[in-house]
């Protein structure tokens, strides 16, 4: 216990001196000559304009959501590669029973050594799991395909969208019942070019 | 009705291999003391002595910032931020009780599944909290205040 | 050689998929509605359509199922490695779960809240959302509690803001999704704590564990293992108690339901609700377990009486808040939240019952069915009455373009039937005696009656639950009056809609409740039965 304590110590105290010592060098040794000029913020040479706290276009957060959404679901496929890919290699024939012994180790989270080389899963049964593998990543692909087609026919990864589809949207609002009069121009309609 | 057994401990009896490690359960105790217990247990122990008690700190020190994070916000992103820290404790526990206690993978796979969630979830307060500037425009959360009664 | 991997595939493949049927009917029938809407057919093939026929198949083979269960044709089994249990409660859940949706979907239908062009959004989140419950009621895990319920929630925050553009919705949907995500984030922490306890997931050896760390001596408040388990089971709790917006958690039900449209609100608060009781129960039994000695008991009758005294709190609070209401979905939200109130006095009996050793007649197991037969039959009922609320306020709406209190005035003459199912439906959810919501009342106070021999506390839920039926009787009434008795103004806005049909949907969900007022036996006797299935 010690020893980690110590560890972390001294490495939280050389990283803060490593950050520390540079600073108070250069405080020591540059010129102190302040001008506006070398107050002003530095972009690139340029002028700048404004003030760096603007709203971005809400276009970039709806591509941002639907990225979040289509990128996370990849973190399913890790537990399944790896049951696929050991899964595929016991498939083949010509692995020999030891190497086949350990790849079923992995396979079953089970500590090295553990099993002798014929308790190794046989090709045929790893072959029906190759498939059912297969099968299943292939619906659950499948599922995540049919959500992005809906989404990008309903228009929604567009960039530049129509007026004409917002105003026929806008119909369909009136449309529907309502208690509350119908709500004022919105911000999002207003930006759209 | 007998409940079955999370695969990875029934492909341990199937081949009765005996197993260094977390097979067979026993009263949490022996889990949350630490140190003096890996010999005892066997566990996977390689060459530091971070036990689990130390994920189990840094999960809650998570969880309570994310508590005072959602409790003090106003600003809905905070408060958002707040659920993320909270799940993301959880999510801590979840995996240093599968490396240190028989949950074993279940606990890895809970926490697979919660990142997935988290997003989704995220992704839907994200829309909803866009909504809401739309129609307010802020995302200060007492600027709610046609509902009321 | 490894034969337990064929026989994973096998449990898998062959047994499994066989009893998720109705699950993954309803999973295909959201990706068939999509497929329509990319191949641009939903014109010819709107999505409700699409909707109603994949609920009414899946409330079929549901039904299949429980018949089957019933005559022992088909075996209770624990599916997919022990994630979900598939016995009659579950099935029992499934049908009702889907029978609410085929009843939403078809007064949606007729109200037409979702126009054809975001149908296919609505139904795809309305199907989602039904998912998750029946997930809800099939948890054998406790990463599906977690999942079930986080399924439920996300579709229903966006049904909550589905009204696109309206402030109303936008701040109801924030504030739903801002408390929803926060009770998630608790109750998975409190997941975590009791599965790295007990170094499992599964909720049958939770039971088991749970049972040997207390009887190992782990009693006293001091120890840390039992308040690890006990802040574990609080965090679960939380999550739970804000899907039944129990009273600490509650702040968002009114303000969503007044947000959102009267049908999304009657959904979630019949269906959302139905859904988190079964987990509930099934999460109660779970950590009481089977083994239970003495002295392990009375921190059980703790929680017991806790869950009791929460129970009153919350149908005192929302029966007194809702009198002040002018809003008719906001008194329905305040009136949900009581009904949650009452339900949940049936879990408390049910937990005081099971730790009770009061005279060697008392029959624990017995008393401990009746409990939660007085919570489905119940929630049976409320599903009709609720609904049946919810939408004559949507029908009233669509014809009014109003939902406050005061604009019903003298509504009796202009839409005698609408008014009439509405005087059922109030007067079911008082527990006027020949309507059904007496029945259930009645047979959850006689579990807390028997609960009370345990600990004579649940005697005193008992009487403030009566009194609380006594006080909500005035401001349901005053409703009525509204209507029956209030002058028809002179003018009135030009009807939205043409309302064809809903009055006769009206009366389809009324019939049910005075029937089930009058014939209780049937389905007193299948709840009884199914209820049977949880202490076998």
């Amino acid at each position: 216990m010690p020893d980690v304590v110590g560890h972390l110590l001294l490495f939280a105290l050389t990283g803060s001196l490593m950050l520390l010592i540079p600073l108070l060098i250069g405080k020591l040794i540059r010129p102190s000559v302040r001008s506006p000029e070398k107050d002003a913020i530095y972009e690139c040479g340029e002028p700048t304009i404004g003030s760096s706290f603007i709203q971005f276009d809400l276009r970039f957060y709806t591509v941002a959501l639907l990225f979040i959404v289509f990128d996370v679901e990849v973190a399913f496929f890790f537990p399944w590669a790896a049951v696929y890919g050991t899964a595929g290699q016991l498939a083949d024939q010509r692995v020999p029973p030891a190497v086949a012994a350990q790849l079923t180790e992995q396979l079953a989270s089970l500590p090295a050594g553990t099993l002798k080389p014929d308790q190794a899963i046989d090709p045929q049964t790893a072959l029906a799991l190759l498939k059912t593998g297969l099968v299943d990543i292939l619906v659950f692909f499948g599922v995540l395909l049919v959500g992005f087609a809906y989404v990008w026919k309903r228009g929604d990864l567009d960039w530049v969208r129509s007026l004409a589809r917002q105003t026929e949207h806008r119909q369909h609002l009136a449309r529907t019942p309502t208690v509350v009069p119908p709500p004022e121009a919105t911000r999002q309609e207003s930006t759209v070019a | 009705m007998q409940p079955r057994d999370s695969p990875g401990n029934r492909f341990a009896e199937e081949w009765s291999v005996e197993i260094k490690g977390p097979v067979g359960w026993r009263p949490a105790c022996v889990y949350a003391t630490g140190v003096a217990d890996f010999e005892e247990t066997g566990m996977e122990t390689t060459a530091s002595v971070i036990g689990v008690q130390h994920y189990l700190l840094v999960g809650a020190v998570l969880f309570v910032c994310g508590l005072i994070c959602m409790a003090g916000k106003r600003n809905a992103i905070g408060v958002l931020i707040g659920v993320e820290l909270v799940l993301n404790g959880a999510n801590l526990n979840l995996v240093a009780f599968g490396q240190f206690t028989p949950l074993g993978l279940d606990g890895q796979l809970m926490s697979l599944f919660v990142i997935v969630l988290a997003a989704a979830e995220a992704a839907v307060a994200l829309a909803i909290a866009l909504n809401f500037y739309n129609a307010f425009v802020s995302i200060d959360v007492d600027r709610g205040h046609t509902l009321k009664g | 050689m490894p034969t337990l991997l064929n026989e994973l595939l096998a449990d898998t493949i062959q047994r499994s998929l066989h009893l998720f049927v109705p699950e993954l009917i309803v999973c295909a029938t959201i990706v068939v509605m999509l497929l329509v809407r990319v191949f641009g057919l939903h014109r010819w093939l709107p999505a409700r359509w699409v909707t109603v026929f994949g609920a009414m198949v899946a409330m079929a083979w549901a039904l299949y199922q429980f018949v089957g269960l019933r005559q022992e044709t088909l075996q209770p089994a624990v599916v997919f490695t022990g994630m979900l249990i598939v016995d009659q409660f579950t099935v029992f859940f499934r049908v009702f779960l889907l029978l609410a949706l085929v009843l939403v979907t078809a007064l949606s239908v007729l109200t037409e809240v979702p126009d054809d062009d975001d149908g296919a959004d609505f139904y795809t989140l309305l199907l989602g959302s039904t998912l998750g419950m029946m997930l809800m009621a099939a948890s054998n895990h406790l990463l599906m509690l977690f999942l079930s319920v986080e399924m439920t929630s996300v579709p229903s925050y966006v049904m909550v803001g589905f009204l696109k553009g309206r402030r109303r919705s936008s701040e109801a949907a924030l504030k739903y999704v801002v408390y929803g995500a926060g009770a998630a984030g608790i109750m998975l922490y409190g997941v975590s704590l009791l599965a790295g306890l007990t170094g499992t997931a599964n909720l049958h050896e939770l039971a088991v564990r749970i049972g040997t760390l207390l009887s190992a001596g782990h009693v006293s408040l001091g120890d840390p293992i039992l308040q690890t388990a006990l802040l574990g089971v609080l965090f679960v709790f939380v999550g739970l108690a804000f899907k039944l917006s129990v009273v600490p958690f509650h702040f968002w039900c009114p303000d969503a339901f007044e947000g959102a449209a009267a049908e999304v609100a009657g959904f979630l608060s019949v269906a959302s609700k139905a859904g988190a009781f079964a987990l509930l129960t099934r999460f109660v039994l779970a950590i009481l377990g089977d083994y239970q000695p003495v002295e392990v008991r009375h921190v059980y009758l703790v929680v017991g009486i806790g869950v009791g005294v929460i129970a009153a709190v919350t149908a005192t609070f929302g029966n007194l808040a809702a009198y002040a209401q002018t809003n008719m979905k906001r008194l329905l939200a305040y009136s949900t939240i009581a009904h949650a109130g009452y339900m949940l006095m049936a879990v408390a009996a049910l937990i005081v019952v099971l730790t009770g050793t009061a005279a060697p007649t008392f029959d624990v197991f017995a008393e401990a069915q009746r409990a939660v037969q007085g919570l489905l039959y119940y929630l049976s009922v409320y599903l009709f009455m609720n609904l049946g609320a919810f939408a004559v306020v949507a029908m009233i709406r669509n014809r009014l373009l109003s939902e406050d209190i005061d604009s019903y005035q003298g509504l009796a003459r202009e839409m005698p039937v609408l008014c009439v199912v509405m005087a059922v439906c109030l007067f079911s959810l008082v527990g006027v005696p020949p309507l059904g919501g007496f029945v259930g009342k009645f047979m959850i106070f006689a579990s807390l009656f028997q609960a009370g021999f345990v600990h004579w506390s649940m005697w005193a839920v008992l009487v403030i639950g009566g009194l609380n039926t006594l006080f909500s009787l005035f401001y349901y009434v005053r409703v009525l009056k509204v209507m029956f008795l209030g002058e028809l103004p002179e003018q009135r806005p030009a009807a939205a809609m043409a309302a064809s049909g809903s009055s006769a949907f009206a009366v389809l969900l009324a019939v049910p409740v005075l029937l089930l007022g009058v014939f209780v036996h049937r389905l007193s006797a299948a709840a009884n039965e199914v209820a049977g299935t949880l202490f076998r």
